[in-house]
């Protein structure tokens, strides 16, 4: 799984740090979203889908699943 | 009410009149059932009401400009304009500004908004709550407005900004007169006296920022003056008083409203108040479906920069738009079975509440923050409070900010559990 953010879209919500902590933050700097990791272990999709539906800006993408 | 095909135009709907205030929802359900835009003569703007469209025109900033968020909504008598224009001297910072200036300004705000950074306010919060709620526990019926859901969310988000806690009565009622002035129909006599009030309520923003300046405290207003000594693109002085001018108001009558719609509906359905009572998870998705239900914003303006057709109704450049969230959060394409208070609705937090995109509400995780507190609290020492029979509940006259202005409540005393 390998995931893609466009941060110049994001609106600093935080669902995605919300549905998940482990991949997702928000910056301490410019409060846009950071990947925590790119490549996300498999144990992680249920949350990571769920981030990415939640997303309301749709900046977050699984570019390979 | 309904629209004549190809004549889509509102004749009978006035968002400021008696009927609307008391029941808005069958009016605006019977609206976006019969058409996805209508004019409004009684306002002049467009009323937008379908979730999508309302979606859309939010995520499109160069077509949807902001800058109509915060205009009066009335036309006001040449005296009040000329006290305005010669007093207000704000600047539009974040609710009516475009990008790419507001990108610069949300950009310095944002990081102060953080859900960890407002998780530390979460004590303050509580410690607010527990005081207030004291004060009233013994009596077994309180109008739960000026005791508990008023005063909250303006200590809270004072407190934030600096104001001292003594300056709050004098605020709020600032407050009120911009919010008249700005989305309601006030008349010449009263316009006079908000406008006046509104330019003691900016004097004192300007006043407090230089304070800040002289001497720092511990507050988001000097945090955001600190931002300059390592920022070039930091927020300069009239910036940062126009700020705090927003987010003064912005902060605490929205949360309050909201208390307020929660509270009433989840105390006029049998059983509702119980189930939060005996399982406290349930109230985060309790509130996210008063967002949905009952939402504190019922409306949001925007102002169309080119001539645009939604839903296949033809809408002028420059035509005022009144995005009615309340039609959009109830809308059955999104939200199965919408007329169901539902507090463990699967999809609730999809509600436009909060708007979305460039303007998504800054303060967010705060009003949820607070709202879910005073939810929690109360439900945890009142098993059996309860809505006093025979009071009206009303509303006040404005087109986009919905709470009752009085709730009286009720329980016994000796039922009441301690804070343990």
């Amino acid at each position: 799984m390998t995931l893609s953010i466009d941060r110049a879209g994001c609106t600093s919500c935080g669902d995605c740090a919300l549905a998940a902590p482990e991949v997702f933050d928000l910056d301490d700097d410019d409060a846009k979203v950071i990947l925590l990791l790119a490549h996300p272990p498999e144990s992680a999709r249920v949350a990571v889908e769920q981030a990415i539906r939640d997303c309301p800006a749709g900046v977050l993408a699984m570019v390979e699943t | 009410m309904s629209a004549v095909a190809g004549c889509p135009v509102a004749h009978g709907f006035d968002p400021l009149s008696d009927e609307y205030l008391a029941e808005p929802y069958s009016i605006l359900n019977d609206l976006r059932e019969s058409g996805p835009a209508h004019h409004v003569p009684s306002i002049d703007y467009w009323v937008i009401t379908r979730y999508e469209d309302i979606a859309a025109i939010l995520s499109d900033p160069a077509t949807y400009s902001a800058t109509v968020a915060q205009a009066p909504l009335s036309a006001l008598t040449d005296e009040a304009q000329d006290i305005l224009r010669r007093g207000l001297r704000n600047v539009p910072v974040l609710s009516n500004l475009d990008p790419p200036a507001h990108s610069r300004i949300r950009l310095h705000l944002a990081p102060l908004f953080l859900p960890r950074k407002v998780a530390k306010l979460q004590q303050r919060i509580e410690e607010f709550s527990m005081r207030l709620i004291d004060d009233f526990a013994q009596l077994g019926r309180v109008d739960i407005v000026p005791a508990l859901t008023f005063p909250l969310p303006a200590l809270t988000v004072f407190r934030l900004l600096g104001f001292p806690d003594a300056d709050v009565e004098q605020l709020k009622q600032w407050c009120g007169d911009k919010l008249e002035i700005n989305w309601g129909r006030p008349d010449a006599d009263y316009q006079l006296r908000a406008a006046t009030n509104m330019v003691k309520f900016w004097d004192y923003c300007e006043r407090f920022v230089e304070q800040q300046a002289q001497a720092p405290g511990d507050n988001l207003t000097s945090q955001l003056l600190r931002q300059r000594e390592s920022d070039d693109g930091a927020l300069n002085d009239q910036e940062i008083a126009s700020v705090i001018f927003a987010l003064s108001f912005a902060g605490h009558e929205t949360t309050t409203n909201l208390m307020g719609n929660a509270l009433r509906n989840l105390l006029s359905r049998p059983g509702l108040w119980q189930r939060l009572h005996a399982d406290p998870t349930l109230v985060d998705s309790a509130v996210e479906e008063t967002l949905r239900f009952d939402s504190s914003v019922i409306a949001w303006r925007r102002v169309t920069t080119k001539a645009v057709t939604i839903g296949g109704v033809d809408i002028p450049a420059n035509a005022r738009l009144m995005l009615a969230f309340g039609a959009a959060n109830h809308d059955p394409s999104v939200f199965p079975e919408p007329e169901v208070f539902d507090i463990q609705r699967e999809n609730a937090r999809v509600q436009l509440s909060f708007g979305k995109g460039t303007h998504f509400c800054l303060g967010q995780h705060l009003g949820r923050v607070e709202v879910r507190t005073v939810i929690g609290m109360l439900a945890r020492r009142f098993p059996d409070l309860r809505l006093a029979e025979g009071q009206t509940v009303t509303y006040p006259r404005n087109i986009s900010f919905r709470g009752p202005e009085s709730l009286i409540v009720e329980w016994s005393p000796e039922g009441a559990a301690q804070w343990a």
